[in-house]
């Protein structure tokens, strides 16, 4: 062996940042018992069918009983979608890839209070190839 | 010795990502020169940088580049931590820690917009045992080694842009333990040596949805006229499998592609520190329907290795 140092000089730390980059754990998310959940109002699509190319904008009202101050989380299914900018109850959203033929995507809304409580909807898109126009 | 080797585990992990020079790639470039095509020498630890930039802007149909009034863009760039250490004559362990950039643009074409989704982070790290039975020594310039390794689900899966949650193609990570078998062979001859190596991925399920299979290859020929300068041509290939999803119907994902790639190789230190630049062009890219290929691929690498033996 060379210098011992030099395999603590490299691996300590090494092992310290893989510790350090891999650690995990839970959520810290906590259920305030006297919190109540929010409640989603409607949740509109417009339009709810467009062509591959162009765009529509999912719309969620959702209130809260106790006036807490609300998040809002997407996801899509069913085929891929590419979210845009968009206002803090809005999603723009058009399609991530070019497309064969008429798909469908289930967009998920979930609406979230911060102390544990949500509210999910879900609304149904279609895209159709821009060729099909 | 000890500034070099800090100086490289400092750019890895302390510094911003977005203040120096990045690099990328995608799962279906050639991972040669990453992954490492030969045993690492006896008692030896190899630590290599490695800086990938991948160019992706063309659509493609099948084999054909087709219009795509969306200006679909994508550039994937990459930043991984390697390293390899020989445990005796003939096996080695190796390790490689990837963080990445990915940046996807594209414009509606109705109204000229311009869109970017973006995402940022730890990848999936591969682990990899290679074993030779028949090895390399100082009269006998040649080695035919197996690897076996596995990718753990290290990178994340879930980050949003704009409070959505992005595809998969944009997460850092798979979310699946993939497992990796790989075949090489080298020959040192006078004035040059050749690799030819084949490696297969086998993916799994993470949330419903599995990345393909992935079978590369490589035919990889370094000249080395002069002590410190060495001149490289790989030719290399991935015929990638499509990707499977549950709630999805019409998914274009699949591909095969041939890339040449020229390289030089400068070594800085002799048996210390070698540093190498790679340009990669696809020749020949085939897809599933219809998708985004690749322009070219950049790859620079710094390589120390260290020897805890005489």
């Amino acid at each position: 062996m060379k210098n011992p140092n030099n395999i603590r000089f490299i691996f300590t730390p090494i092992a310290v940042i893989l510790v350090i980059g891999f650690s995990c754990g839970k959520d810290d998310k906590t259920t305030d018992p006297q919190n109540s959940n929010p409640v989603i109002t409607s949740l509109t699509a417009d339009p709810d069918t467009f062509y591959a190319g162009s765009s529509s904008i999912i719309t969620v009202i959702a209130d809260d009983p106790d006036g807490d101050v609300l998040s809002y989380y997407w996801e899509a299914h069913g085929s891929h979608l590419m979210p845009m900018p968009s206002g803090s109850n809005t999603m723009e959203l058009t399609n991530c890839c070019p497309i064969a033929q008429p798909e469908s995507a289930v967009v998920l809304s979930v609406v979230e209070d911060g102390r544990g409580g949500e509210a999910r909807d879900s609304i149904e898109l279609w895209i159709f190839p821009s060729g099909s126009r | 010795m000890r500034g070099i080797l800090a100086t490289l585990i400092s750019c890895v992990f302390f510094l911003n990502p977005f203040s120096w020079a990045q690099n990328c790639c995608v799962p279906a470039v050639p991972q040669h020169s990453v992954l490492g095509e030969t045993v690492a020498m006896p008692h030896t630890l190899e630590i290599g940088l490695h800086y990938q930039f991948l160019c992706s802007g063309d659509m493609y149909e099948g084999s054909n580049t087709v219009n795509d009034p969306e200006n679909t863009e994508a550039v994937w760039k990459r930043v991984s931590l390697t390293m390899a250490y020989g445990i005796s004559m003939g096996i080695s362990v190796s390790a490689i820690i990837p963080y990445s950039w990915k940046n996807k643009t594209k414009s509606i074409a109705t109204t000229g917009v311009s869109i970017e989704n973006s995402s940022a982070g730890i990848g999936d790290a591969t682990f990899l045992v290679r074993f030779s039975p028949l090895a390399r020594s100082f009269v006998k310039f040649r080695e035919l080694s197996l690897g076996l390794g596995v990718k753990l689900p290290t990178g994340s899966t879930d980050l949003r842009n704009f409070g959505f949650l992005l595809p998969e193609e944009l997460q850092p990570g798979t979310g699946s333990w993939d497992y990796i078998g790989t075949i090489s062979y080298y020959q040192g001859l006078d004035l040059m040596d050749i690799i030819i190596s084949g490696s297969y991925l086998m993916t799994t399920s993470h949330d419903n949805f599995k990345f393909g299979n992935q079978f590369s290859y490589l035919l990889l020929s370094n000249i080395h006229p002069e002590d410190i300068v060495e001149f490289s041509l790989a030719l290399s290939g991935v015929i990638q499998g499509k990707d499977r999803r549950e709630d999805l119907r019409d998914d274009f994902t699949g591909k095969r592609n041939i890339w040449l790639t020229p390289g030089l190789t400068i070594h800085a230190i002799s048996e210390v520190l070698r540093l190498q630049v790679f340009a990669g062009y696809p020749v020949y890219q085939h897809f599933n329907g219809r998708q985004l290929g690749s322009e070219y691929n950049i790859h620079l690498t710094a390589e120390i290795t260290v020897p805890f033996k005489n």
